[in-house]
């Protein structure tokens, strides 16, 4: 039904595209318009958050453009619910957000194109250069083509270093009390057994308060394999070169036994197996926890950061930086280890109903927020208002961006800023945005340097699947993995807790893994 | 005109200079001039300032005492409207809906004893005896937003049973209770605002589905005799959803609606730019254009009032302790009361009013004059800078009293100097009000021409950052004192970032 509406639409398009070779503009009859003539389109993104628009700055794009935008966001929890919800009622915004892995590719991505669910990209896009650029410099871009063609906008972390290759997904410690209890090392460096020296010695002095030495973010645990594993997720290779089942492999059980280890010891949190989207950092940041495995990211360290600064706000001594040191641990084999991640996460796609003349005025926009005026209209603000050229340099107007009542610059509201997560989370930008915690970027960017440092070095353990494996579209890899990777991670859960042995958790893999294996190795030739 | 008189001011060294004479009639092109003339008077009878101050989502969270210390901020700021909104979801119970899709057959009843209903009444008591003028209303349908038991969220307010529970309340509070101060009813909080699925109970919301139900609650409050509870014509936010809706109330709906009112959260540079006169001015007129009434017998109000830059993903504004917070929304109202806003609820009175649910917490919205929840700090609980501004334009700025927008009420050389003034309809009470938003001195003399009747004493506030007082009990007090009526010419130095009122009370 969709297909065909979809059909329908293509037919009355051409025939508009017929018109205006006789001199009519671009705009089709389909899209509506406020009454002074902007074209509206609707917008979802999960970045938006709080931001309904209403600002001097979208005002600002609107008026350029002459479009005007309805924004609605997505709940940080239901994310995934809310697209599909709206994909499967057929009731998307023109524009929308999605995330999309390796694991939910072949049942959103791969299907919505196929379905014609979304709209693809216009195949040339030399008009929108910024945009070009952005996606020819995105990892694995030919994955994301059905057919030749991209059917949404890779959302880059950052439009200046593509070469992302680990994700921050590591452990933030309460310094303070290592250097108090007396098991701090250096340079916050520990090798596996300091780690589980100061596990140990954390447990002794929390425990007889309720504390506990470990916590696992949500969706991490367990994270001790994380030092023994070699892929993250479901497909590893044996010695030959040929696939294998990640969470049976030796590397694996023995990092699962490790984690084991660690539960029966009391290290860990008790109750991670039940533990809602959010606890392990509320946890942390009321001094419940000593070690955190969590996404650092900026965003995410800040917050911590914060919330950890109001928790504590009473107590005088109280150092902030001290309570959200990042950990590097080797693992028992020397080395560091961590995810590695792509340049983007998730996407921004247009609905299939979506005309061409609207799609191409989106890209307008977004490309403008990419270029060098965007981005500083994104950051700063309106020429000669928030902002003044001084030569070569962009100073701020200090009268006209207020600072809170700790003295930190306030976000304004700024419509450009929202629109260009579009198409950009913009790490890059981090260092310009006045909003910026300055001391904490610095801090991270100081640890990237260091781990790309010991990458280069051989020290650093990237658990990455092949991308052969990771976009390889098969039928029953498609239909099966995300939910045999769901089923690994729980069993994997219910063998910490020790609710199953060795015997029963290898059991649970069964005909099906064998299957999807066989499948990808015969297709990939292994 | 005679000489200006130098007048020694309680030996304070400042950088103002403030003089006094009897002065006559407007210079043209004179920059410094600020005169309020007879002929400047833009409104007769102006509505009032007031609060957004509505039912308490958990007075248990309140500090001990908590209540008398919002009865006491209440009591010294002066408002004269109070916009109160509420769940019905806290009062209706027993829903049944007979198991069948027909809506006129369904059956529910009301508690009206709870602590929602107690906190509810306690306000309206408060505004009842000190003759406050409310809107009141419901923020939206019932139901909750992963669950539409009631099935309302289709029809939003034009659901048979919105005005029936509408009509039942208000009886409930106007005909039994006698709060005859309710003057208007609210058609459900910001309607323009839809949201998506998951996220807003208004994610269905159209106009025409609005106006629907502001034509059943007409008649259902009209069955009951209540036709002096009038209808808040719009309650939307932004100018773009402003001017649909109210473009729209007035060509087709304006003879079921009270008014025409905006809910508007502004950016700093529209204020500072003084864009936000010249906008409402815009809209204002082509309102007008349809209901020549606008300005006489229907007025334009703004219900909900604050700044967005500032604005956290938790509903909170992280200005809200600023002295800018408090110089801007000065600049906000004088702009709005230039441009023919009748009347002004400010967002919004107490912190512990309103709360953001998370997964993980219950965050009260930190937009406030100040808090009275007990988990706040100390510093939270203290009054906030712009209430103190706010206080002063309320008891300044009265309920019928005439507003005057001098020619030099919006210019200066950076376009960053904003003005009005004020009498009262019986001539005993006046003054004005004026900010520098720029960010340099400006040097201004000012006039009230209108006699204020009996004024022997003029009363100074100043406000920035470093120069406003506190008396003893943190209520503002006037910098400066002078032995002169209002209607002296006042010659002023006015720092960058400053408010400065003139009245001939003590505020």
């Amino acid at each position: 039904m969709r297909k065909k509406s979809f059909l329908l639409l293509a037919a009355s398009t051409m025939a508009l595209g017929m018109l205006s070779v006789t001199g009519c503009d671009r705009k089709n009859k389909n899209d509506k318009y406020t009454k002074d003539g902007k074209l509206i389109v609707s917008i979802r993104n999960l970045y938006f958050d709080a931001y309904r628009g209403g600002d001097a700055y979208l005002d600002e794009i609107e008026k350029k453009f002459m479009m005007k935008f309805d924004l609605s966001s997505y709940d940080w929890s239901n994310w995934s619910t809310q697209v599909n919800g709206s994909i499967n009622g057929d009731t998307m915004e023109d524009v929308f957000h999605a995330n999309i892995d390796s694991y939910n590719f072949a049942n959103t991505y791969k299907f919505w194109a196929e379905e014609e669910m979304i709209k693809p990209l216009p195949e040339d896009l030399s008009k929108w250069p910024n945009i070009q650029t952005m996606i020819n410099n995105t990892t694995n871009i030919d994955a994301l083509k059905i057919n030749g063609k991209l059917y949404g906008i890779p959302i880059a972390k950052d439009t200046t270093d593509y070469n992302t290759s680990f994700s921050p997904f590591t452990y933030v410690y309460r310094r303070d009390w290592a250097k108090k209890w007396g098991v701090y090392k250096e340079n916050d460096e520990y090798t596996w057994a300091e780690f589980e020296a100061l596990l140990a010695k954390f447990k002794t002095e929390l425990a007889p308060t309720n504390r506990y030495a470990l916590g696992d973010v949500e969706w991490g645990y367990p994270s001790i394999p994380n030092f023994y594993k070699q892929v993250p997720h479901c497909f590893a290779q044996d010695a030959d070169g040929k696939y294998v089942n990640n969470y049976t492999t030796d590397a694996y059980i023995a990092g699962m036994k490790e984690a084991k280890r660690f539960m029966s010891q009391g290290y860990y949190y008790p109750d991670q197996n039940s533990a809602a989207d959010g606890d392990m950092n509320k946890k942390y940041y009321s001094n419940q926890i000593g070690v955190l495995y969590e996404n650092l990211s900026y965003t995410n360290f800040v917050n911590l950061k914060g919330q950890l600064r109001k928790t504590n706000a009473s107590i005088q001594e109280f150092n902030v930086d001290d309570a959200v040191a990042l950990m590097k641990i080797k693992g028992s084999d020397g080395k560091y280890a961590l995810e590695g991640t792509d340049n983007w996460f998730s996407m921004t796609f247009f609905d299939y109903k979506i005309t061409d003349y609207k799609q191409e005025k989106v890209l307008d926009v977004l490309d403008y927020l990419l270029s060098e005026e965007g981005t500083l209209f994104s950051v700063y603000g309106i020429e000669d208002y928030d902002w003044v050229r001084e030569g070569d340099e962009i100073k701020i107007v200090e009268e006209y961006w207020p600072k809170d009542e700790r003295g930190d610059y306030a976000l304004k509201n700024n419509g450009g800023r929202y629109l260009r997560y579009l198409v950009s989370l913009g790490y890059d930008l981090l260092p310009m945005d006045p909003l910026t915690d300055k001391a904490s970027i610095n801090y991270l960017n100081e640890w990237d340097a260091e781990m790309r440092e010991h990458l280069a070095h051989g020290e650093l353990k990237v658990l990455k699947e092949n991308a052969e494996v990771m976009w390889l579209t098969s039928p029953k890899k498609s239909l099966y993995s995300g939910g045999m990777r769901e089923d690994a991670l729980k069993n994997v859960m219910k063998f910490t807790y020790g609710d199953i042995n060795e015997n029963q958790y290898m059991g649970k893999f069964g005909n099906l893994w064998t299957e999807v294996l066989k499948e990808i190795n015969d297709i990939l030739g292994k | 005109m005679k000489a200006p008189l130098k007048i020694a001011l309680l030996g304070l060294v400042s950088l103002l200079q403030l003089t006094a004479c009897q002065t006559g009639k407007r210079k043209v092109n004179d920059k410094t001039e600020v005169y309020f003339l007879h002929e400047d008077i833009n409104q007769e009878s102006f509505g009032g300032l007031g609060v957004e101050w509505g039912t308490y989502e958990d007075t248990d969270k309140l500090i001990e005492g908590g209540w008398d210390l919002v009865l006491r901020h209440m009591d010294h700021l002066g408002a004269a409207r109070v916009r109160l909104m509420t769940n019905y979801d806290w009062f209706c119970q027993n829903f049944d809906d007979k198991g069948d899709y027909d809506k006129s057959n369904d059956t529910w009843t009301y508690n009206y004893t709870n602590k929602y209903a107690k906190n509810m009444i306690d306000i309206l008591e408060y505004c009842q005896t000190h003759d406050i003028d409310v809107a009141f209303g419901a923020w939206n349908v019932i139901g909750n937003l992963y669950g539409d038991v009631w099935n309302m969220m289709d029809e939003v307010t034009s659901d048979i049973r919105w005005a029936k529970i509408s009509a039942d309340t208000l009886d409930f509070l106007v005909n039994k209770k006698g709060f005859t101060c309710i003057k208007w009813f609210v058609n459900s909080n910001e309607p323009n605002w839809l949201g998506a699925p998951g996220q807003s109970k208004n994610f269905n919301n159209t106009y025409e589905k609005w106006a629907q139900g502001v034509r059943n609650v007409r008649k259902a409050l009209d069955d009951i005799g209540l036709q002096k509870v009038g209808i808040v014509g719009g309650d939307t936010t932004g100018f773009v959803g402003c001017e649909e809706y109210l473009i729209n109330i007035s060509k087709g709906l304006k003879d079921k609606v009270a008014d025409y009112g905006a809910h508007l959260y502004l950016s700093n540079i529209t204020i500072d730019r003084g864009e936000m006169r010249t906008t409402i001015e815009d809209l204002y007129k082509r309102i007008k254009k349809n209901d020549k009434r606008l300005g006489k017998t229907i007025q334009a109000n703004i219900w909900e009032a604050g700044l967005i830059d500032g604005k956290t993903a938790l509903d909170c504004q992280t200005l809200i302790n600023t002295t800018n917070y408090a110089v801007r929304m000065t600049d906000y109202t004088l702009q709005s009361l230039a441009a023919g806003i009748n009347g002004i609820c400010y967002w919004d009175f107490d912190d512990a009013m309103h709360f953001m649910y998370t997964n993980n917490a219950t965050t009260p919205k930190e937009w406030g004059m100040f808090s009275s929840l007990a988990e706040a700090s100390s510093a939270k609980q203290e009054l906030r800078p712009w209430y103190h501004t706010t206080s002063l334009l309320c008891h300044l700025i009265r309920k019928g009293n005439k507003i005057y927008t001098p020619v030099l009420s919006n210019d200066d050389e950076n376009g960053n100097f904003r003005s009005i003034g004020t009498v009262s309809a019986d001539g005993t009470q006046g003054g004005f009000v004026a900010v520098n938003a720029g960010r340099k001195t400006v040097t201004k003399r000012f006039f009230l021409a209108d006699e204020v009747k009996g004024s022997d004493k003029t009363y100074v506030y100043i406000f920035n950052e470093n120069s406003y007082r506190l008396g003893d009990d943190g209520y503002i007090i006037p910098n400066y004192v002078i032995d002169k009526s209002i209607n002296n010419e006042f010659k002023m130095d006015i720092p960058k970032s400053t408010v400065v009122v003139f009245s001939s009370e003590r505020l």
